[in-house]
């Protein structure tokens, strides 16, 4: 991928390898349960077989699981790498707060913040095709910034900042919600995303 | 091997020290090893417990109620509501609780005699 | 093998029930109370269901979506099926390993009354200022804290969970008492039945996590009422990671239970004894041991855990979950399989379950779980896990035990249609959840944009044709009881204990027990008999 943080590019990626998995897994699952059920339905002069164990059977069987169990994790240990990873020399920041029920998105150097709330769900201008660096912290429960179509969220905590790196690589206009329950108005704690290209998003934070 | 009735626990308590070793490669959070080391440690000594415990005696004679043991439950709703709401609530609970203990205590006593 | 007698004759009508000491009354009792609850939960899910048939607020206020999803979720874990888990083993147990009666009967009578003590208590809340509890099933902090919760409801929550935490937590010792010493002379560890195994990792499993949540429920309410526990940097942290070591393998209690009875009721219908029975009994305490180490996976997305640790176990867990599977379809293979309602379920169970734990290995990736962690997608695969799982399980093992335990025959025609309702209205219900949360809807919303619409009406329609399926099983149980078919000691040619003895079985259980030399002891004997 053309980017570091991309986080949906990691996604698709990943989420391709397992798909395959667990289409794989469901088939023959399904497979096998209802060819038993057909073949060794009760008929007039079966008998059940006396076997009770297979035990290679039962081992080779283990050791596949085992070698799946290695390919998941080694892939999502190296993609996490990736996408947990917040680089030194980013250039834009982002501080996020969240609070009950709206956010505060500043952007640090400029003096720009952008307010909003339920009634009115604020906008986070953000750049395109470049790193952001986002240092979030709540104000008071925990809450959850979410951009669905950057496959990434993030808890806001009240006691301590966290801070995760993101790139839009397709400018457009997303939806953020809120995802960690806090209280009566967690269903309309949204915001909007707008990522535009370098000098637009400029232009925009010079006019506020 | 699988036929001693504390085997399972003591392999049960094994595993849970892997896995909390296992832990030792990532963190060293207080809060992992603590809780899941716990687990091992108190599966550990219920092995213990099981391999130490004395056979059953040759003849139990068995309840067929407890109007004593409903009393305990109550006492202990109750008392245990009555925290956040006060005294008034939490003082009577633990008294209907002592009741019932006291009665589980009688119950007991008259078995024993019969045993 | 000990002799036993009993005290005094037993008394007779309700208090002869409310206060017996006998495990079957106890087992029954609690079944019927978790039914109860179930209903009563099920019936708040349609409210919710009713209310997001469509975007916007029609049905109910947001406050009272915010209480309706919390008692719920808490009726479901806490109310039904842990209570559940555990009183079908209370029931069984004694039976399945020769014993007259349950370890320790007044505390298993104990464990029964608090936690139906706790359920009235959560519930009561509704009739407080501000409601009933509001913060969801797990309380996260600082939402449930005294100062953004307000109102004695979110208190009265915090002590019916500890009431029945409390209740479940002794019975998992008299259970855990009763199959390690009361099991009949013959029956080695290694002779216990598979359902029985399933019942002895549910113990081990709640009383060496359960106690954590005692504490951190006490912890918190000190917190509401005093402050300073929680608060302050890192409290709120330490509070998730105390409540998913609970958390997690309290869904590990909510599920081998049932497990236990499909392996059993598959072992029937196939006329098979238990196939792989090794590899079961040890991937058994794989499974559990795993599922005590896999808690901060809940907490995958809040950028504070070890990452890494936790979903290199979660993903494990494949490993013992596909050998039970190899061991349930390599009964019925070879097999001379009889399409019962319970092996319908069992069946069921075996799909729909799958489901449940192959979405759980995708959010066991945290880069995966970033985007579908509590989202629509992360709801669906735990009502695949508890509902295609446990509840499918659950059934199997009623039409399966529902003549031993009562002496008559549940009707097979009801319960094919019982079967059907429940998968239709469980795919109808749950699949299109997995679409929604991966385009983004949330979890805990009352609302949400119109695009999603059509999915959420689909899926309201499935929770309506779900609470059909349970009326119609309702129906069955009450005919089957009014119109009695009588069923005798062993109507299906059962493999373990309990089908030697009568349908129901006399107080003290066995009044002469059978030579015990496999975890099949009355295949064997038919097969001696031949």
């Amino acid at each position: 991928m053309a980017f570091a943080s991309d986080t949906r590019a990691e996604f698709t990626s990943l989420f391709s390898l397992y798909e395959w998995v667990m289409i794989g897994t469901t088939v023959v699952v399904f497979g096998t349960v209802l060819f038993a059920a057909i073949r060794y339905r009760r008929r007039p002069g079966r008998r059940p077989s006396g076997k009770s164990e297979a035990n290679m059977a039962e081992l080779v069987y283990a050791l596949i699981l085992v070698g799946v169990v290695a390919l998941l994790v080694t892939r999502t240990f190296t993609t996490e790498n990736r996408v947990d990873a917040v680089a030194s020399n980013v250039k834009q920041h982002v501080e996020v707060t969240a609070f009950k029920w709206g956010w505060r998105f500043a952007y640090p150097g400029s003096g720009v913040t952008v307010v909003g709330d339920n009634r009115r769900p604020p906008t986070l201008h953000l750049p395109v095709g470049e790193p952001v660096v986002f240092a979030e912290r709540s104000q008071d429960v925990v809450h959850s910034f979410w951009v669905p179509a950057l496959r990434f969220k993030r808890d806001a905590w009240p006691d301590d900042t966290v801070e995760f790196e993101l790139t839009v690589d397709r400018p457009g206009v997303y939806a953020g919600r809120c995802a960690e329950f806090c209280g009566l108005h967690h269903s309309d704690m949204n915001f909007v995303v707008v990522a535009e290209p370098r000098d637009r998003f400029e232009r925009w934070l010079r006019a506020q | 091997m699988m036929h001693r009735r504390w085997t399972p626990l003591l392999v049960w308590a094994a595993m849970l020290g892997i896995f909390t070793a296992i832990q030792f490669v990532f963190s060293t959070n207080p809060y992992y090893w603590g809780l899941l080391g716990g687990a091992a440690a108190a599966t550990a000594l219920l092995a213990g417990y099981y391999l130490w415990r004395p056979p059953l005696r040759p003849a139990e004679y068995v309840p067929d109620s407890s109007y004593a043991t409903v009393a305990v439950a109550a006492g202990a709703a109750i008392a245990v509501v009555g925290v956040p709401f006060g005294p008034w609530l939490y003082l009577p609970g633990l008294g209907l609780l002592a009741v019932g203990l006291g009665g589980v205590v009688h119950e007991l006593r008259v078995e024993r005699r019969h045993g | 093998m000990t002799t036993v007698a009993l005290e005094r004759p037993r008394p007779a009508g309700l208090i002869g029930w409310l206060a017996s000491t006998d495990h079957k009354r106890i087992g029954l009792l609690q079944i019927g109370a978790s039914i109860g609850f179930f209903v009563a939960s099920g019936i708040a899910a349609l409210l919710m269901r009713s209310e997001l048939a469509e975007p916007g607020m029609q049905v109910v206020s947001r406050q009272s979506y915010n209480e309706l999803f919390t008692i719920h979720g808490s009726g479901m874990v806490y109310l039904t099926v842990t209570p559940l888990a555990l009183a079908v083993g209370i029931y069984l147990v004694p039976l399945q390993i020769g014993a007259a009666e349950i370890a320790w009967p007044r505390l298993t009578l104990l464990g029964l009354w608090l936690f139906v003590a706790g359920g009235v208590v959560m519930y009561l809340g509704f009739a407080v200022d501000h409601g009933a509890a509001k913060a969801g099933w797990f309380a996260t902090y600082p939402l449930s804290s005294a100062a953004n919760t307000t109102g004695k409801g979110e208190d009265m929550w915090i002590c019916g969970v500890f009431l029945s935490v409390l209740g479940n937590t002794i019975q998992s010792g008299t259970l855990l008492a009763t199959i390690l010493r009361k099991r009949a002379p013959g029956m080695t560890m290694a002779r216990v039945s598979a359902f029985t195994w399933s019942m002895l990792v549910t113990v081990l499993l709640a009383v060496t996590s359960f106690p954590v949540l005692l504490g951190t429920m006490a912890a918190l309410e000190w917190d509401r009422l005093h402050g300073g526990v929680f608060g302050g940097h890192y409290g709120p942290v330490a509070y998730q990671l105390l409540f998913w070591f609970y958390g997690h393998p309290v869904v590990y209690v909510m599920f081998f239970p049932f497990v236990g009875m499909v392996a059993e009721a598959v072992s029937a219908f196939s006329a098979r004894r238990f196939f792989g029975y090794k590899g079961f009994t040890l991937s058994m305490l794989l499974f559990a041991a795993l599922s005590m180490s896999v808690w901060a996976h809940h907490m995958f997305a809040t950028g504070r855990v070890n990452n890494e640790y936790f979903s290199l176990t979660s993903t494990m867990l494949i490993v013992p979950a596909g050998l039970e599977y190899f061991a349930i379809i390599g009964t019925m293979i070879g097999g001379a399989i009889v399409f019962s309602t319970a092996m319908l379920f069992s069946i069921g169970f075996l799909l729909l379950f799958l489901v449940g734990g192959l979405t759980g290995i995708i959010v066991a990736s945290p880069p995966l779980d970033y985007h579908l962690t509590d989202s629509y997608f992360y709801v669906s695969h735990f009502h695949y896990t508890l509902f295609g799982g446990s509840l499918f399980g659950f059934f199997a093992g009623v039409y399966y035990w529902f003549p031993k335990v009562t002496g008559a025959l549940l009707r097979e025609s009801l319960g094919k249609l019982h079967f059907v309702l429940m998968v239709i209205g469980a795919n109808l219900t749950f699949f299109p959840m997995l679409i929604l949360g991966f385009e983004g809807m949330p979890r805990r919303v009352a609302t949400y944009p119109s695009r999603f619409t059509t999915l959420n009406a689909l899926e309201t329609g499935g929770g309506f044709v779900i609470a059909l399926g349970v009326l119609v099983f309702l129906v069955n149980v009450w005919w089957s009881l009014r119109h009695r078919r009588p069923a005798g000691n062993d109507p299906f040619g059962g493999p373990t204990l309990e089908w030697w003895t009568t349908s129901p079985p006399p107080r003290l259980n066995y009044e002469s027990l059978p030579p015990i030399r496999s975890y099949a002891p009355l295949f064997d004997l038919r097969e001696e008999r031949r």
